[in-house]
């Protein structure tokens, strides 16, 4: 099996997936809760239906390369208003914590745009040409996006906030695909286009993947509140180890008979 | 070709945090579906107040020679950080609750669960606070940093929670929370 055939595998069984999952989208509405979700993967789907009918039909490159570039444009744009969504979901409960929050939120994006502009300086500027300017543009915003979910994973921890199980996948699928783009787009840039066909199959199976992050999430009921579950035993107070204590009082009993 | 470097350093890095916070959640769900695992356990205030007593260290500092002092006051900070870090770790499960119970048709619980959320929201930074400074007093013990006003907060908190009990037990599905 050759490596075309692969990709059009891949192809097809990732168009399989998001079919499932627009399902699932439609079903549950989820555009109630998540718009900017529902809209970035609808026309995910949308896009790569119309990639997919432009390849088979061997339409020329310029149309292919266009459609291609403008549709990755707005998915990348969608994608950081994915990301912006969850944090607004996440953090609107917490009317003490939102504030300090946002600002945090768009300190972190000003400096991840301060690492893109570097990503962009420090390259050998021999590149030229439309293409890799969109390749470097998607890194750069890929960059920001990773970031700005690390942030979103790191704060919602420090916090102790809760994650409802739909935010935490949604932000989980755009998370690992983001990285795993960020990552094929770097080493395409040095690797050259030899290795285009290999890393665009690494992209698909990571966007594949998302999806059956998604699925998961969006498909398996959410959990009940968990409300009246918790138990507590009984006399339990939280005190340190014995052995601590018991040390402790050996010192304090010395000082009180020196 | 080092940018490239740097820039997948950072992939692994995110990618990291990702697998950590999602290996965390998938505990804490564990944690609250299993019976034997207790999500929440109960703060002896009035021990960590003894253990913070900024004058039982002055006591301790005049009476004893220095390295004694030294061993004993990290001995100390040894025992805070475990009650900070119980605190803490009954947040996350306050803040769950709160979130659940804002969305309750009854108004008053509603406001009694955002004050919950806020007032744990603070307590959640005064520990992040503290967890800074005990560190600090750790690598120094001679510093004596501005104590966090992490009790009286926490006691703040552990009575908003009681109020939240208090109105959920109007509802028998309903059990209250202690903290």
């Amino acid at each position: 099996m050759n490596l075309d055939t692969v990709m059009t595998w891949i192809w097809l069984v990732g168009i399989g997936l998001q079919g499932a999952l627009a399902a699932i989208v439609l079903r549950r509405k989820v555009w109630q809760k998540f718009p900017f979700f529902a809209v970035y993967f609808l026309a995910n789907l949308a896009l790569s239906c119309l990639s997919y009918l432009a390849a088979m039909i061997h339409t020329y490159w310029h149309t292919y390369f266009y459609l291609y570039w403008s549709g990755q444009c707005v998915m990348l744009i969608l994608g950081l208003g994915v990301v912006v969504e969850i944090f607004t979901h996440l953090f609107t409960p917490y009317a003490a914590l939102k504030k300090t929050a946002v600002a945090i939120f768009r300190g972190a994006a000003l400096l991840l745009l301060v690492c893109g502009a570097v990503v962009i300086f420090a390259r050998p500027h021999g590149e030229k040409g439309l293409s890799d300017f969109f390749f470097v543009t998607e890194e750069v915003v890929r960059l920001v996006e990773v970031g700005l979910v690390a942030f979103l994973f790191v704060s919602a921890g420090l916090f102790g906030l809760h994650w409802r199980q739909s935010e935490f996948g949604i932000a989980l699928g755009i998370g690992t695909y983001a990285i795993a783009d960020l990552v094929m787009v770097s080493l395409r840039e040095n690797f050259g286009v030899r290795s285009a066909y290999t890393l665009n199959i690494g992209i698909m199976l990571a966007f594949d993947v998302s999806l059956l992050i998604w699925m998961g999430c969006l498909f398996s009921p959410q959990r009940a509140g968990a409300y009246g579950k918790e138990t507590l035993e009984e006399g339990q107070t939280g005190v340190p180890e014995k052995g601590q204590l018991e040390q402790w009082n050996k010192v304090l009993t010395e000082l009180i008979y020196q | 070709m080092t940018m490239t470097w740097f820039v997948i350093a950072f992939a692994v890095l995110a990618l990291g945090v990702l697998g950590f916070f999602s290996w965390l959640q998938r505990e804490r769900a564990s944690g609250q579906r299993s019976s034997e695992k207790q999500a929440v356990h109960i703060v002896d205030l009035d021990a960590f107040r003894t253990v913070m007593d900024r004058d039982d260290e002055s006591f301790l500092r005049e009476k004893l020679p220095n390295g004694k002092f030294r061993r004993i006051k990290r001995q100390r900070i040894s025992v805070t950080l475990k009650y900070v870090g119980r605190m803490s770790r009954n947040l996350p499960e306050v803040l769950r609750k709160a979130r659940a119970d804002s969305e309750s048709p009854d108004p008053e619980v509603v406001m009694e669960a955002a004050r919950t959320a806020e007032l744990a929201i603070e307590v959640r930074r005064q520990c992040l606070v503290m967890y800074v400074k005990l560190a600090v007093e750790f690598a120094l013990p001679s510093l004596q940093l501005t104590p966090v006003a992490l009790v009286p907060r926490y006691q703040t908190l552990r009575e908003s929670v009681n109020r939240l009990g208090k109105l959920q037990a109007q509802r028998p599905v309903l059990h209250g929370l202690s903290i």
